[in-house]
């Protein structure tokens, strides 16, 4: 008798579940879904209704040389952006050789990793990172920043992370393409589509 | 401990009161009487405690959660009229489009109309998580964290902690089948003096995006997918401290499906702040 009902609870918990699910993507529709290609296309469709550009938070950042930089800086190339930590040793360092392979194939695209972790990652730390991994400096930005900048830029970008351990963060791993106007073009967890930075590259001209 | 935390909510309304009104230095006097009535009408304080929440950090199957002020109502579409009054950047015709997606106060007559009386009382929603955090900035407040949600939204009329009381849960899987349909006046006040935190609206949370379901998606393709994979699937229920609290578990994966532009007609907010000791 006590499973039944437990049985019940689960089953109307789950359809619960399922039709807040439906309600929850039914209220952001408008918004890009990132990687799938359909939701590309409506989000073209809409231009001038729901396209934003990342560009537009108000956030200050600084380089790994130390200096102040704004994301709209990088306005006018492509620009492939992650949201990593330097004392990362388990996913970070798979973003970033994948950016690596694209940065071989492409010599235009910008690249931008966003530290997820300020407290620890100072520009000093970010440079020593830098170096270490190769990074070319005219082509490759580490970035630290605020607390509230980061929350913003991750809540912008759809970037989940959480403190685990003092030591660790739990972070979804996502690589975005933006294009020269800042508005996220692409998103990914996995190899990149070169071929869509190339598109952006010959529209733009 | 008790006066300190009577300045504390003094202080917290005078900030309200003088972002309301714009003309707190005038009348400083007048003003310290109305806002200790305005903070006790507005905000309860939580005391400080310890709360388990649904993904507990290795080690430790309970948080602590310091003593924190929290609304006792969702914010309403009134309140939420007078704030785009003040800051019209925040209407929806003019907000930045980062800041919010389309649907934005999408069901308001106008910009700077939230309808009849009975529609401003109710608590306001298609509002973005940058929209109500800026709400609550604007009266020196801020977004609860989840787990200062949680842990106020744990208690019942008599318990600060009915989490594991089996009816407890049954009646909050009523209310949020329900959702939207009951009013916050009619919702019950919780040990606290909380009023509606359950089954009116969900709400926003500071870190609302503390949700990762699993660290390394890259055998995904796109953190979405990702997302929806583990969310309909049963592997979200590994891990966590309580399986069988399901109403934790729609919690969490309403906050799952929300980005920070999302305004949705099921999600409201309201404030909490810090105590403010000086």
């Amino acid at each position: 008798m006590i499973h039944t009902s437990r049985l019940t609870v689960m089953w109307i918990a789950l359809a619960l579940l399922l039709a807040l699910l439906a309600l929850a993507t039914s209220g952001c529709a408008s918004q890009p879904i990132p990687g799938s290609r359909t939701s590309e296309r409506s989000a073209r469709a809409e231009d001038d209704v729901d396209r934003f550009s990342v560009y537009e938070l108000d956030a200050s950042w600084r380089d790994q040389s130390g200096a102040t930089r704004s994301l709209a800086s990088f306005r006018g190339s492509p620009v492939l952006l992650a949201m990593i930590y330097t004392h990362c040793t388990a996913t970070c360092p798979l973003a970033v050789s994948e950016l690596k392979r694209v940065a071989a194939l492409d010599p235009d695209v910008r690249f931008v990793l966003v530290s997820l972790d300020p407290a620890r990652d100072d520009a000093s730390r970010l440079a020593h990172y830098a170096a270490e991994r190769a990074l070319e400096p005219s082509r490759w930005t580490l970035l630290t920043g605020s607390d509230a900048d980061v929350r913003d830029l991750a809540a912008t970008l759809g970037v989940r992370f959480r403190q685990v351990t003092p030591d660790d963060l739990a972070h979804t791993n996502l690589i975005t393409l933006l294009d020269r106007e800042g508005r996220i073009t692409r998103q990914t967890s996995g190899p990149i589509d070169v071929a869509a930075i190339a598109e952006l590259h010959a529209t733009a001209r | 401990m008790r006066s300190l935390r009577l300045a504390a909510l003094i202080l917290l309304a005078a900030a309200q009161q003088a972002s309301a009104s714009g003309r707190l230095v005038a009348r400083p006097v007048r003003l310290a009487r109305r806002t200790a009535s305005h903070a006790a009408q507005h905000m309860v304080m939580l005391p400080a405690g310890r709360y388990r929440p649904l993904y507990a950090p290795p080690g430790a199957e309970r948080v602590a959660v310091a003593a924190f002020a929290l609304d006792r109502e969702p914010v309403t579409a009134g309140a939420f009229l007078a704030f785009v009054e003040r800051h019209p950047e925040w209407r929806r015709d003019r907000v930045r489009r980062v800041f919010a997606d389309a649907r934005y106060l999408a069901d308001w007559p106008a910009a700077t109309d939230a309808g009849a009386l009975g529609a401003q009382r109710r608590p306001v929603t298609q509002v973005s998580w940058f929209a109500a955090r800026a709400y609550c900035a604007s009266l020196g407040k801020r977004l609860p964290t989840v787990d200062e949600w949680e842990y106020a939204a744990a208690a019942s009329e008599r318990a600060t902690d009915a989490t594991a009381d089996a009816a407890f849960r049954s009646r909050l899987l009523a209310l949020y089948a329900g959702l939207g349909r009951q009013t916050a006046a009619a919702a019950f006040v919780n040990v606290y003096g909380v009023r509606a935190m359950h089954g009116v609206v969900w709400e926003w949370t500071l870190d609302f995006n503390s949700v990762v379901l699993d660290d390394d998606s890259r055998a995904t393709g796109s953190g979405a997918d990702a997302r929806d994979r583990h969310l309909y699937c049963a592997s979200a229920a590994l891990g966590a401290t309580d399986p069988s609290d399901y109403p934790a578990f729609l919690r969490h994966a309403v906050r799952a499906g929300l980005g920070a532009r999302s305004s949705t007609s099921t999600v409201g907010f309201r404030c909490a702040a810090d105590m403010v000791i000086s």
